[in-house]
């Protein structure tokens, strides 16, 4: 194996060699008067493909050693090294790239654009997280995914978030997810990675915006749990709605559950339900759902409407909609001078009206996609409000499916998990498979 | 329900052991954070020296290469660059390599401390204490509904911050006014019916109405309908659309489009054109005889267009308000740039013909009318040229031609393909072309004229001429034609029929007049307007007939206009309507 990565490595270099050489045969440097020697240019290896499987199948091993810790061990502390573990490759060596928020822009730009081929590796990000959580529910977040574990390890002393905030905040991952999927179907910009705050960090560098973002967060982060995941994260939004459904959940205590109210006070993610009375009981009222479900429609044809009147607006994140307003404004004398861009364009001959109607038909694109981002927004602020009226009964205490990271901080403070509490000694059934 | 479950142990350890450590990773926490903020101020001191020592932008090299441009062989100021270009690289790479370093010691510091505080945390062993549940209602224990729907009113009021600013509403003035997503055209019946450009129609010089007034009086004001004074001076035609007359005046310090009434002859807007084109240094002269504003507007209906000497368009709405405006620079033109706008459906073409052929430097332009951007453009293998392209519509295809030394060249007016051109004048080409008998005829002032065959290909220098004429040829005024006949007015007063199919002189008739103006042809009568305000009638036909002579009481030097009966003549100080109704 290593001879033959050493093949690969050997194969390359005279690859990159040449093509260097060509780029200095037809640029070739000036005449210096002095004894100055140009230095040689330098450029770094790509990644080998091995690499990149290699990336691809500890991806696979942290999730299934996730979920065994999560279900099998239930050890914090052993989540604990994992993160640090997930921190230290996938974050500071892997620089944070491919990670698997990101690559939904990559699979979004796929199923829009033919002409755009995403590696199969970035799929394999995208996927494997979400085929894990279909079983198994949160347990990417749980130690395997760089930015929520680096938040996860810097908390520090829990602070609780009202459940009315923490509803309301939870409204503005699904608007990052969808504008990220518009932006990125449209081949305007990748806006999960134009704007990660930790990658900074991971690559000990970055804009001074973005490195001021992350540290308020991280910040934030000490004492209000993994802000980033929970309001914020598009991905996360995904991992929710299948861990809803997942096979096996997480579950709080090991033999029953004492109702003592310990985990709720544990979590510090907000993420445990409290038991309800039953159904029927004083003060409870059954919903209208004819209601509720009319009022989701009429949210999302609302949202709709208005994300299709924001959309085109932000359809000048676009480089050929911006090159288009530069080169307009130019022609209408309301500008003085040209850009760089807007001189290329002029010189390259092609005529501004062919520009003003490729940019009209990526506003139009926009302008499509914006509805669909309204409804989307409209669907998930429908759904939450559904949701707040549905009576659930629950007769003990719960890790929501889609809230809980599985970080498993409420397993051993929870006396439901110590022998002594239970009154039999049967154990609740776990995951079959392990 | 439990409310005080048992714990492991609460509160500080009581353990010295314990203690001990608890003390010792306390301090570590507070030793690294604090070595954590002395490293993250330094980095951040480093990177304001690293934004001041940056190569590329730092303001002292920039100043000393500004004074380079101006002193170019200054050995000394080079040295000096070089020296300072080094220290700056220097010092960049030296505070960058600082950063990085100061990076990794940050993580460091970081992680230490946190490894610290979480140790701590470990040793402290909180005691978790369950809350009191005293709600028991679905309704009090979810508080969500308010603030989500909060949540969605911020989304809206920020949705509205984001639409309202308009940004790229340059989007919609470009694509809509119809259904069909296209800004709307005026039919060639309707360009027919009125006076769009210079010339009239397509620029042939043929009004669509055959009528015309024969008779007035400027003193009793009998078959005068309106006269308007205009304020600013100007040499260029009126053209006209609907109730609007449209002409521009400019000095050397104001220039200005005008709109006037049709009907009433009030001036309902003015509107002034600001420069766009920069001036160049030494600023170009402007021929006293073309004045500022040589060269006519022109009209859509939806707009007017206008220009002027230094090159500039610009573009207003009926109501007077800018739509866009467009700069190419002061053409280098020994006369000064003098030709008019001539338009298409939804092109504008704007003719900069300057220098010599070989300085490659004239230029066809077709603008959308719109929005004012290059739709096509064409270099042209042609010197400086004073006539107005012409559209001649052709086999029900049109096409524009442009004349100038040395060559006739029709074009596609949607693509600007070149269709067909023809190698066969040389001199100032001033007069525009025209059409006579389905020949394109173009002139050589005071030497010939030529009339061109129209359905070549190529270069139809060879084959393409039908005929040429050499009698009172005229150097300004533009010839005009119809199916039998083609009129040519020298400047000292000579009309010259010839017959258009055959290229034979038919008669000639000396008016005793100075002409500048374009004669105009309406139903069966020919319009001449002479530099001293005097207007002449002939009629159309193999002879020489006068109809009517006419004064206007003040100089004219612009070609008139005619719409639905009503004649537009525009002279030094005023702009008449003349008519019965």
């Amino acid at each position: 194996m290593r001879r033959w990565l050493n093949v690969v490595r050997v194969a390359w270099a005279p690859l990159l060699l040449t093509s260097v050489a060509w780029a200095m045969e037809r640029f070739p440097p000036p005449d210096f008067e002095t004894a100055y020697r140009l230095p040689k240019t330098q450029v770094p290896l790509p990644r080998t493909l091995l690499q990149e499987y290699l990336d691809v199948a500890l991806l696979a091993l942290a999730l299934s050693l996730a979920a065994y810790l999560v279900y099998k061990r239930r050890s914090r502390r052993e989540l604990t090294l994992l993160s640090v573990f997930s921190v230290a490759y996938f974050g500071f060596w892997r620089k944070g790239c491919v990670c698997a928020i990101g690559s939904l822009q990559n699979v979004s730009l796929a199923l829009a654009d033919r002409a755009y081929h995403v590696p199969l590796t970035v799929v394999a990000f995208f996927a494997l997280p979400l085929v894990f959580a279909l079983f198994f529910g949160r347990t990417f977040c749980a130690a395997v995914c760089p930015h929520g574990a680096l938040q996860d390890l810097v908390l520090v002393r829990p602070v609780k978030v009202p459940a009315w905030l923490e509803r309301a905040l939870s409204l503005l991952a699904h608007v990052y997810l969808g504008a990220a999927v518009l932006f990125a179907a449209t081949g305007s910009a990748f806006v999960i990675c134009r704007y990660d705050p930790f990658v900074g960090f991971f690559r000990l560098s970055g804009s001074y915006g973005m490195l001021a973002t992350g540290a308020g967060l991280l910040l934030l982060a000490a004492f209000v749990g993994r802000p980033y995941c929970r309001f914020l994260c598009p991905y996360g939004v995904l991992l929710r709605m299948l861990s809803w459904i997942s096979k096996w959940r997480v579950v709080i205590y090991k033999y029953r559950c004492t109702l003592c109210g310990i985990c709720p006070e544990a979590c510090p993610y907000g993420a445990v339900l409290e038991p309800t009375p039953p159904a029927g009981a004083a003060g409870s009222r059954q919903p209208r759902l004819a209601l509720l479900g009319a009022q989701v429609v009429a949210l999302m044809a609302v949202f709709g409407w208005v994300g299709s009147r924001v959309a085109v607006p932000l359809s000048a994140s676009h480089p050929t909609v911006s090159l288009a307003e530069r080169v307009y404004l130019e022609d209408a004398g309301k500008v003085k001078g040209t850009t760089d861009a807007s001189a290329n364009f002029r010189n390259s001959g092609q005529s501004s009206k062919e520009l003003l109607d490729q940019a009209g038909v990526i506003a139009h694109q926009f302008a499509s996609g914006g509805w669909l981002w309204g409804a989307w927004i409209g669907l998930a602020l429908g759904g939450m409000l559904f949701a707040q009226s549905l009576p659930r009964e629950r007769a003990e205490y719960e890790a929501e499916r889609g809230a809980c990271v599985a970080c498993a901080r409420c397993f051993e403070p929870c006396p439901g998990s110590r022998k002594a509490a239970a009154d039999t000694e049967t154990e609740r059934p776990g995951p079959a498979a392990l | 329900m439990n409310e005080k479950p048992a714990q492991r142990s609460a509160g500080a350890p009581n353990d010295p052991t314990t203690a001990a450590r608890l003390r010792a990773v306390v301090t570590t926490a507070w030793v690294a954070g604090v070595f954590s903020a002395f490293v993250c101020g330094a980095l951040v001191w480093n990177s304001f020296g690293m934004l001041a020592a940056n190569p590329v932008d730092a303001q002292s090299i920039g100043a000393l290469k500004t004074h380079l441009a101006k002193r170019p062989n200054e050995e000394k100021l080079k040295r000096q660059i070089r020296a300072k270009d080094l220290q700056l690289r220097q010092a960049f790479f030296r505070r960058q390599r600082l950063a990085s370093a100061g990076g990794y010691l940050l993580l460091a510091g970081i992680v230490v401390m946190l490894a610290a505080m979480k140790s701590a945390g470990a040793l402290l062993k909180r005691r978790i204490r369950p809350k009191r549940r005293g709600k028991d209602s679905l309704r009090e224990r979810s508080p969500g509904r308010p603030a989500l729907l909060g949540m969605g009113a911020v989304l809206g009021l920020a949705a509205v911050a984001v639409i309202l600013p308009g940004r790229l509403s340059f989007l919609e003035a470009v694509a809509e006014k119809d259904p069909s997503g296209k800004d709307s055209v005026p039919t060639e019946a309707e360009v027919r019916q009125q006076w769009p450009q210079f010339r009239g129609p397509f620029g042939l010089g043929v009004a669509g109405s055959a009528e015309l007034p024969v008779s007035w009086d400027v003193n009793s004001g009998q078959g005068v309908l309106w006269k308007t004074e205009v304020p600013l001076p100007g040499n260029n035609s009126p053209v006209v659309w609907g109730d609007n007359v449209f002409l521009t005046g400019a000095t050397d310090k104001a220039r200005e489009v005008f709109c006037v009434d049709a009907k009433s002859g009030a001036v309902r807007w003015h509107t002034p054109v600001n420069e766009v084109a920069q001036r160049p240094a030494k600023p170009r002269e402007v021929m006293e005889d073309a004045g500022y504003a040589p060269a006519t507007c022109a009209t859509d209906g939806r707009r007017v267009y206008v220009t002027f000497p230094n090159a500039d368009v610009a573009c207003f709405d009926l109501d007077g308000k800018q739509v866009w405006a467009r700069g190419f620079g002061w053409p280098n033109n020994s006369y000064g740039h003098a030709s008019s706008l001539a338009i298409n459906e939804n092109l504008l073409f704007v003719l900069i013909d300057q220098g010599t052929a070989d300085d490659h430097a004239s230029k066809l332009y077709a603008l959308d009318t719109a929005t004012g951007s290059t739709a096509w453009e064409k270099p042209r293998p042609v010197g400086s040229s004073w006539a107005t392209p012409v559209l001649v519509p052709i086999k029900d295809k049109p096409q524009l031609v442009t004349i100038a030394d040395p060559w006739v060249i029709a074009y596609d007016p949607k693509t600007g393909e070149e269709l067909w051109k023809a190698e066969c004048l040389s001199g100032d080409i001033v007069p525009s072309p025209t059409l006579a008998a389905g020949r394109l005829v173009a002139t050589e002032p005071y030497n010939r004229a030529v009339a061109l065959k129209t359905d070549g290909h190529g270069d139809v220098s060879k084959s393409a001429v039908a005929w040429e004429g050499d009698e009172g040829i005229p150097d300004i005024a533009s010839p005009v034609g119809n199916d039998l006949f083609l009129f040519a007015v020298a400047t000292e007063g000579w009309v010259v029929c010839y017959d258009a199919v055959q290229g034979k002189k038919l008669w000639e008739k000396e008016l005793e007049l100075t002409v500048h103006a374009s004669p105009i042809i309406v139903g069966d009568k020919l319009l001449i307007v002479s530099n001293e305000g005097t207007v002449v009638v002939l009629g159309v036909g193999g002879e020489p007939k006068e109809i009517a002579r006419m004064e206007l009481g003040e100089k004219a030097n612009a070609t008139p206009a005619v719409v639905d009966g009503r004649l537009y003549l525009r002279g030094v100080k005023h702009l008449f309507c003349l008519g019965t109704k």
